[in-house]
C-alpha cells in the first residue's frame, strides 16, 4: 500500500488513528498503542508483500537475538560472533534477494555462460529495514544501545509503517525512547497532519505530474529527441525523484509525529547545494550518515593518509550506488559521485572558494543532473545514446516543436518545481510570522482553505488513477 | 503554524473531511456500470488464497475503491480543470484542440511491417479475389490545424504511405478526399473517435471510384439527424463537460430493404441502426450495434449476385450503410471477435469476390485483430 493512494488514505490510515487514539494509556505507557501500531504496520507490509512478511519476521527475529546474545556476554569475541552472524545473515538476505541476477547475469556475459536467472521479486523496502537492523546490531555491539527487551517491540520499530517502504532509515537509537514513552498530543497531531499532507501535495500534485513529463520524454525515439527535450527531460526526472522521494520522508515525518514519534529530517533543499559535497549532506541524510556512521568511520574516515581517504571515499560511494538497485548503472553512479568528491576534496575546494556563488551553483546543477543521467537509465545503451543527444550528437536539432509544446504544457508545473525545490515555503512561513493577520481568524480559514482545495485536487488524481508510480521498488 | 487560537480546529476539519468520504463510501449503493466512462466498474475481488499470495486481491481492492469512489465523476472533472488550469492540452492521450474538438493521439506505428507481411499472404492465398485496402488517416490529420500548436505528432499519412508501397493488391486513399470534404462538412465527431457518416460518405466515393461503380449522389439520400445529444469516447477520456455534444447523421437511400444478420448472435433483424442506443451514452454503436464477429446483410432490392466481404474496425459500421447499395450481400467480420480461419469462410462463400479492409491508422496498429485473418 502506497501512502498516495484511496485505501490507504480513506480507510487504513483512519482507522487505525481512531483505534490509536481510543485505546487507553495509563502516564504515557503506551504498550496498547504499540500492539495497535505493530498489528496496523503488519498488515500495511502484508497488503503489497503477503509472502515476504515472513522474511522481516525472520530478519528482525534474528536481530532481536543477536543484539540480547551479545548483551549477555562480555567477551568481546563472543559478542563479535552474534555481531557477525546478523550481518552477515542480514546481508545474504539482502543480496540474495537483491543482487543475484545481477551477479549471475554478469556471470553470463563475463564467461558467456547460460545460468538461468532466479528471477525473485525483491521484497518492497527490504534495503531500508535491513540497513535500520543492522544500525542496531552494530550499535547494540558498540553499547551505544541497549538492547530491546521485547521483541514485539522491537518488531514494531522495525515495521513501524510510516518509514518501511521508503525511509528514512531510522535509526533504533532515534526512537528507543519513545517506543516507550512518547507525547502522544493534539498539538503533534495538527502539525504532524500539515507535514503528512505537504508531503502528499508534493508527491501527487508535483512529482507525479513532472514525472509523466520524464516518462513521456524518456519513451520517445532517441533520434526524435532534441538537444533541449533531452535536457528537459533529465530536468524533469531530477525533479520527479527530489519531490517523489522527499515527499515520502514528509509523509513519514509528518504521520510519526502524529503517533507520537519525531523522526529525523531526510532532505534538505538539495537543489541549492553549491558543491557535490553539499549535495550529499542535503540528500537522502539518514542514508548518507548510516554510511558515514558504520562503513567510513570504521574504515579510518578521513584520519587516515590520503590514499587510504580516497579508498574509504570510494568504497562508501560504491555501495551507496549499488544500494540504490542491482544494475551497473547504479554502480557507475556511486563511483561517479565518489570520484567528484575525491576531487572536490583533495583538489577543487580551494579554487572554488574563490568563484562567485552562482558558477558554484551552476556547477553543481550540472554535475547533479548529469548524476541522475546515469541514474535513470539501467540499460547502458540507451544511457549513452540519451547522454549523446543531451550533447548534440545525432539530436533532432537544438530545439525543435516537441521541447516548446513540452515546456509550454509543463511551464506552470516546473515553475512550481522550481518554487518549491528552494526554502520558499519556510521562508513565506517567517515573513508571514511578523504578520498580525497570520494569527486572526480570516488567515487561520484561508490556510485551510488552501489545504482542503489542495486535498480535492489530490483525491481527483487518485480517483482519476493518473500516473501515481512507486520509485523505490528497486532499492 | 502558530495561530494557536485556531490551530486547533486544523486536524477536527481534516479528519472530518476524510473521514465523511469513508462513510459516504461505506454506505453509499454501487452502480456497475458507468455510463459517463462507458464501462463496467471494477467489481470487489475474489477473496481466495491465490489472489492474495499473488498480489491481486489487494490490486482489485485499490481498483474498486477508486471506481466507487463518492462523486467520482466530480472528481474526474476536477482533475481534467486542473491539468487545463495548468497548461495541459493533452488529457489521457487526447488532444484539446480548437473549435471543441477532441483529437486522439497517433502514437508512434510499431507494426506496419507486420501487418504488410499478413496482408500481403492473405492475399497471396486468396488472390482471386478484388482485394482493397483502405486505411484511414483519423482526425488528428484531417483536423492537423485544430490541434495545439507545435503538438508533437507522427504523420499518419507516412505510415499510410509505406504500407501501401509494400502492399501487393490495390490500395485507396482517402486523406484528399476527407480533407476536401472537410470544408464542407464535419468529417469525424469533435468528442468521439470514429468518423462522421459523412466522412464514411466521401471515403465511399473513393471506393467506388477504385472499384468502377457508380455511386449515389449526396442528394440521393435522406439524410437525418438522429441525435444532438454523442458524447463520445473521446470526451469520457477527458472528461470535459463543458462541451457541445455531437450530432449523428445517417443516409437514408430511397430502397433500404435488407435482412441484417448478427449470425453469432442469432437475430435478425431489416435495419442497420439499432434505436435502443440513442438513449445510452454509447450512441456510435447505433450504427450496426457495436461489434460483432460476424453480420451478413442482404439487400433485398439488388439482385446482381455480387458479394462483398469487409474485414473491419468500428469505423466500417458507419460507412456500411453507403456499400450495401451496390451488392446482393454484404458480409462484414471484425476479426478481433471472429475466432474462425477467414480463408475458410471465402472458401465457403464463393460468391464472395470482392473484398475490403477497412481500418482506422490508430486501431490497424495498435488492436492487431487484423494480424490473425491469415
Amino acid at each position: 500500500m502506497v501512502f498516495s493512494s484511496i485505501p490507504f488514505l480513506f480507510f487504513f490510515f483512519p482507522l487505525l488513528l481512531i483505534l490509536y487514539y481510543i485505546v487507553p494509556f495509563k502516564s504515557h505507557n503506551v504498550k496498547w498503542k504499540n500492539v495497535i501500531l505493530l498489528i496496523f504496520s503488519l498488515f500495511f507490509y502484508a497488503w503489497g508483500e503477503p509472502v515476504y512478511i515472513l522474511l522481516m519476521l525472520f530478519s528482525t527475529f534474528l536481530d532481536y537475538n543477536c543484539s540480547r546474545m551479545m548483551n549477555r556476554y562480555q567477551d568481546k569475541k563472543k559478542r563479535k560472533f552474534f555481531l557477525f552472524l546478523s550481518v552477515i545473515i542480514n546481508l545474504g538476505l539482502l543480496g540474495f534477494f537483491k543482487y543475484s541476477d545481477f551477479l549471475i547475469s554478469t556471470i553470463n556475459g563475463l564467461f558467456h555462460l547460460q545460468i538461468p536467472l532466479l528471477n525473485l521479486g525483491l521484497p518492497i523496502g527490504i534495503s531500508f529495514y535491513t540497513f535500520q537492523t543492522m544500525s542496531y546490531t552494530i550499535d547494540v555491539y558498540r553499547r551505544d544501545v541497549m538492547p530491546e527487551r521485547n521483541y514485539f517491540t522491537y518488531l514494531t520499530y522495525v515495521s513501524m509503517f510510516p518509514q518501511l517502504i521508503a525511509g528514512p532509515i531510522v535509526r533504533y537509537q532515534t526512537v528507543s525512547e519513545e517506543l516507550y514513552k512518547r507525547d502522544i498530543t493534539y498539538a503533534n497531531f495538527n502539525s504532524g497532519l500539515m507535514r503528512f499532507l505537504q508531503g502528499l501535495f508534493k508527491k501527487v500534485l508535483i512529482a507525479n505530474n513532472i514525472g509523466f513529463l520524464w516518462t513521456t520524454i524518456s519513451e520517445t525515439p532517441m533520434n526524435e529527441l532534441s538537444v533541449l527535450t533531452a535536457w528537459l527531460g533529465i530536468l524533469a526526472f531530477a525533479f520527479q525523484i527530489y519531490f517523489d522521494f522527499s515527499a515520502y520522508s514528509d509523509m513519514a515525518i509528518g504521520m510519526g509525529r502524529m503517533l507520537g514519534f519525531h523522526y529525523l529530517e531526510n532532505f534538505n533543499y538539495p537543489y541549492i547545494s553549491k558543491s557535490i559535497t553539499e549535495f550529499w549532506r542535503r540528500w537522502h541524510i539518514s542514508l548518507s550518515t548510516w554510511f558515514r556512521d558504520y562503513v567510513y568511520i570504521p574504515l579510518g574516515g578521513s584520519r587516515v593518509k590520503r590514499i587510504i581517504n580516497i579508498r574509504n571515499i570510494l568504497i562508501v560511494w560504491l555501495l551507496t550506488g549499488i544500494w540504490h538497485g542491482a544494475a551497473w548503472n547504479f554502480v557507475l553512479w556511486g563511483l561517479y559521485f565518489g570520484i567528484l568528491l575525491v576531487i572536490e576534496k583533495f583538489f577543487l575546494k580551494k579554487y572554488m572558494e574563490k568563484w562567485p556563488s552562482w558558477v558554484r551553483h551552476l556547477y553543481a546543477c550540472f554535475f547533479i543532473l548529469i548524476g541522475w543521467l546515469i541514474f535513470a537509465f539501467d540499460d547502458m545503451s540507451l544511457l549513452t545514446s540519451y547522454a549523446e543527444k543531451m550533447f548534440g550528437i545525432g539530436s533532432h536539432g537544438i530545439l525543435d516543436s516537441t521541447f516548446i509544446f513540452y515546456l509550454k504544457n509543463y511551464f506552470i508545473v516546473i515553475l512550481v518545481a522550481v518554487i518549491f525545490s528552494i526554502p520558499t515555503y519556510p521562508w513565506i512561513k517567517e515573513k508571514l510570522s511578523h504578520k498580525k493577520v497570520y494569527y486572526s481568524a480570516f488567515g487561520f480559514v484561508l490556510i485551510l482553505l488552501v489545504y482542503l482545495l489542495l486535498l480535492l485536487v489530490v483525491i481527483s488524481y487518485l480517483v482519476a488513477d493518473s500516473y501515481n508510480p512507486f520509485l523505490y521498488f528497486r532499492f | 503554524m502558530k495561530n494557536i487560537k485556531y490551530e486547533k480546529l486544523f486536524g477536527i476539519v481534516f479528519s472530518l473531511f476524510i473521514l465523511t468520504f469513508s462513510v459516504i463510501f461505506l454506505f453509499s449503493r454501487k452502480i456497475e456500470f458507468s455510463e459517463n466512462e462507458n464501462r463496467y466498474l471494477a467489481s470487489f475481488p475474489h477473496l481466495s488464497f491465490f489472489n492474495l499470495q499473488s498480489g491481486k486481491l489487494t490490486e482489485g481492492i485499490e481498483n474498486y475503491l477508486a471506481d466507487h469512489f463518492p462523486f467520482r465523476d466530480f472528481f474526474m472533472s476536477v482533475k481534467t480543470k486542473t491539468e487545463l488550469t495548468i497548461g495541459k492540452e493533452m488529457i489521457d492521450d487526447v488532444y484539446i484542440g480548437s473549435d471543441e474538438y477532441l483529437i486522439q493521439n497517433y502514437q508512434k506505428p510499431e507494426n506496419g511491417n507486420k501487418i504488410v507481411d499478413v496482408l500481403n499472404q492473405f492475399y497471396g492465398d486468396m488472390n482471386y479475389i478484388n482485394m482493397n485496402l483502405m486505411l484511414v488517416p483519423t482526425s488528428i490529420t484531417i483536423n492537423e490545424e485544430k490541434l495545439p500548436s507545435y503538438a508533437p505528432t507522427y504523420s499518419q499519412v507516412e505510415e499510410m504511405n509505406a504500407i501501401y508501397s509494400k502492399i501487393k493488391f490495390d490500395t485507396i486513399d482517402v486523406t484528399e478526399a476527407l480533407r476536401n470534404g472537410n470544408q464542407e462538412y464535419q468529417m469525424f465527431y469533435r468528442l468521439d473517435h470514429h468518423w462522421t457518416s459523412y466522412g464514411a460518405y466521401y471515403a465511399y466515393l473513393e471506393f467506388c471510384k477504385s472499384n468502377n461503380i457508380t455511386p449515389l449522389a449526396i442528394t440521393e439520400f435522406d439524410i437525418q439527424e438522429v441525435t444532438d445529444n454523442f458524447n463520445g469516447t473521446l470526451y469520457s477520456k477527458t472528461n470535459l463537460y463543458t462541451l457541445t455534444p455531437d450530432k449523428i447523421h445517417i443516409f437514408i437511400p430511397k430502397n433500404h430493404n435488407y435482412e441484417v444478420n448478427y449470425v453469432f448472435s442469432n437475430r435478425i433483424t431489416d435495419t442497420l441502426y439499432e434505436e435502443k442506443y440513442l438513449d445510452q451514452k454509447d450512441k456510435y454503436s447505433y450504427f450496426l450495434d457495436n461489434n460483432h464477429p460476424l453480420i451478413t446483410i442482404t439487400n433485398q432490392d439488388i439482385h446482381n449476385g455480387k458479394e462483398l466481404l469487409i474485414i473491419k474496425d468500428s469505423y466500417a459500421n458507419s460507412m456500411i450503410p453507403f456499400l450495401v447499395n451496390h451488392y446482393e450481400k454484404v458480409h462484414v467480420i471484425d476479426p478481433r471477435f471472429y475466432k474462425f480461419s477467414i480463408e475458410d469462410y471465402l472458401r465457403e462463400n464463393t460468391n464472395i469476390r470482392d473484398l475490403l479492409i477497412l481500418y482506422n491508422m490508430n486501431t490497424i496498429d495498435q488492436d492487431l485483430g487484423i494480424l490473425t485473418i491469415g
